[in-house]
């Protein structure tokens, strides 16, 4: 704190120095904080049980059951106005997902031409006349499974973890943060949602199997996941929303999934060769989505850059608001002198 | 609230009533201390907070203009309980104990107020105020 009062000896640029005794001391401890922490234990040992047994939860209902039981663990015990809040939090979660799911299904039957040459033809082009995928799998694939196969498929499927568990643990942590990462997510599935409609797209394995564009690529991104003695869990009623779109390649929200979450917690991380790290994590799933023939390289790029987009947006949008409640806060302390 | 927030900075009912009543004998103080944390608060260094008690004290007009960029801090059944079990010189006060319970369960990182007995505790307070006679303004104020 700088001087408060410039007449006033007595202030100080520093608050004043906790000397007195710890508030613990005379404040009674929350006593459904040690409930929590132990039901988020036992959940956390459940979840790894389940995915051991039944498999990766990775449809959006079996996603949301094992968030809301998750969500159930860490919020016992807290105040009326806090469930109230994270029901309302919940709905517009639901709803979200709920609209990218009808739009992402539907977006195919609207009519827009399927790109099937364009997204090659990008990727030649930045990569001097090759098809990345192409070279990709002549050089790295085989029929028996090798050690990047599993890397490459697990990096896959942490597209159906990452970002959820990023959001249960900002939804736990800090609400404000969760709101800030919520706009920045909704968004990129936001725009995400409206190039599936307007730029339907195929991926690199539908050009190769069905147009025959491109040499042979191989799509299975789940063997080496399988390999591990891991399985992907599909509750039955995920056929009820079941919206899959086969063409909607561009963006690659695999990608843009890969970069929000490390991007969004980037400031917290102080050494550079931290921030360097995280950051290899896109890198590493846009190398595994095009190995796996899932995704152009084009699709990621499109998807990175649609994480930048939104997190350029909603940085300028909350320092708007932040200066215009201050303007009106200074206009009233101007009142008041 | 947690360590990826920027430190909140609690204005208790003493700094509020300081910052709104011209009459208040702090209130120049309490003036050059919010135009501070005004200004941190643009610069996203602080969150300013008031809980729900101490702004149901001010209206609507100053709650949309003056506090501004202050979010409220809901006062809920559970602090009022806890209060009760807090112990030492605050328990003869409802309203002090709950704001001790508010400032340690919240993490509350500094409070702004000119309520001396906050000296009594490991709370970093703004404005400062002097070593001695701390508890001649308490005094003085409640």
């Amino acid at each position: 704190m700088t001087s408060t009062a410039g007449t006033s000896a007595e202030r100080s640029e520093e608050p004043s120095f906790r000397r007195g005794v710890p508030l613990g001391h005379v404040v009674p401890e929350d006593i459904w904080r040690p409930v929590r922490i132990t039901l988020m234990i036992a959940y956390a040992i459940g979840y790894l049980w389940w995915l051991r047994v039944e498999g990766l939860p990775i449809d959006r209902i079996s996603v949301a059951l094992s968030l809301a039981i998750f969500l159930g663990c860490a919020f016992i015990g807290r105040p009326r106005h806090v469930w109230k809040q994270l029901a309302i939090d919940s709905v517009l979660y639901a709803a979200m997902w709920y609209a990218y799911e009808r739009t992402r299904g539907a977006a195919d039957a609207l009519g827009f031409p399927v790109q099937v040459e364009a997204t090659r033809n990008i990727d030649r082009l930045l990569f001097l006349g090759n098809d990345p995928n192409v070279v990709l799998q002549q050089h790295f694939w085989n029929t028996h499974v090798r050690w990047w196969d599993v890397v490459a498929s697990s990096i896959y499927y942490t597209h159906f973890v990452f970002p959820v568990v990023a959001l249960a643990a900002l939804w736990v942590v800090s609400h404000r943060q969760w709101v800030r990462f919520m706009k920045r997510f909704a968004t990129v599935l936001l725009v995400g949602c409206a190039m599936f409609v307007v730029l339907p797209t195929a991926p690199p394995w539908m050009v190769a199997q069905k147009y025959h564009l491109i040499d042979p690529v191989h799509r299975d991104p789940a063997r080496g996941f399988l390999h591990l003695g891991f399985k992907g869990f599909v509750h039955s009623y995920k056929v009820a929303l079941g919206n899959g779109n086969t063409i909607a390649a561009m963006p690659s929200l695999h990608a843009a999934f890969a970069l929000i979450v490390p991007a969004f917690f980037l400031p917290w991380l102080k050494p550079k060769w931290l921030k360097a790290v995280v950051l290899v994590f896109p890198l590493l799933m846009l190398t595994s989505l095009v190995y796996l023939g899932e995704h152009w390289v084009v699709d990621g790029l499109v998807g990175w850059a649609i994480v930048g987009g939104s997190f350029w947006f909603w940085n300028r949008m909350e320092r708007r608001s932040r200066r215009q409640r201050a303007a009106r806060a200074r206009v009233a302390l101007a009142g008041l002198t | 609230m947690s360590r990826l927030d920027p430190p909140r900075v609690l204005l208790d009912s003493t700094f509020i009533a300081a910052l709104t009543d011209h009459d208040e004998p702090f209130h120049a103080d309490a003036v050059a201390t919010y135009a501070e944390l005004v200004d941190r608060f643009e610069r996203d260094e602080v969150v300013l907070a008031a809980t729900s008690d101490s702004l149901a004290t001010t209206t609507p007009a100053v709650r949309t203009s003056l506090l501004a960029p202050v979010q409220t801090l809901i006062v809920a059944e559970q602090h009022r309980n806890a209060s009760i079990d807090v112990y030492g010189p605050s328990a003869e006060d409802p309203d002090f104990a709950t704001l001790l319970v508010i400032i340690h369960r919240e993490d509350v990182a500094v409070v702004a107020s000119f309520d001396g007995r906050l000296d009594h505790f490991a709370v970093d307070v703004v404005p400062r105020r002097p070593s001695v006679g701390a508890g001649d303004r308490a005094t003085a104020r409640h």
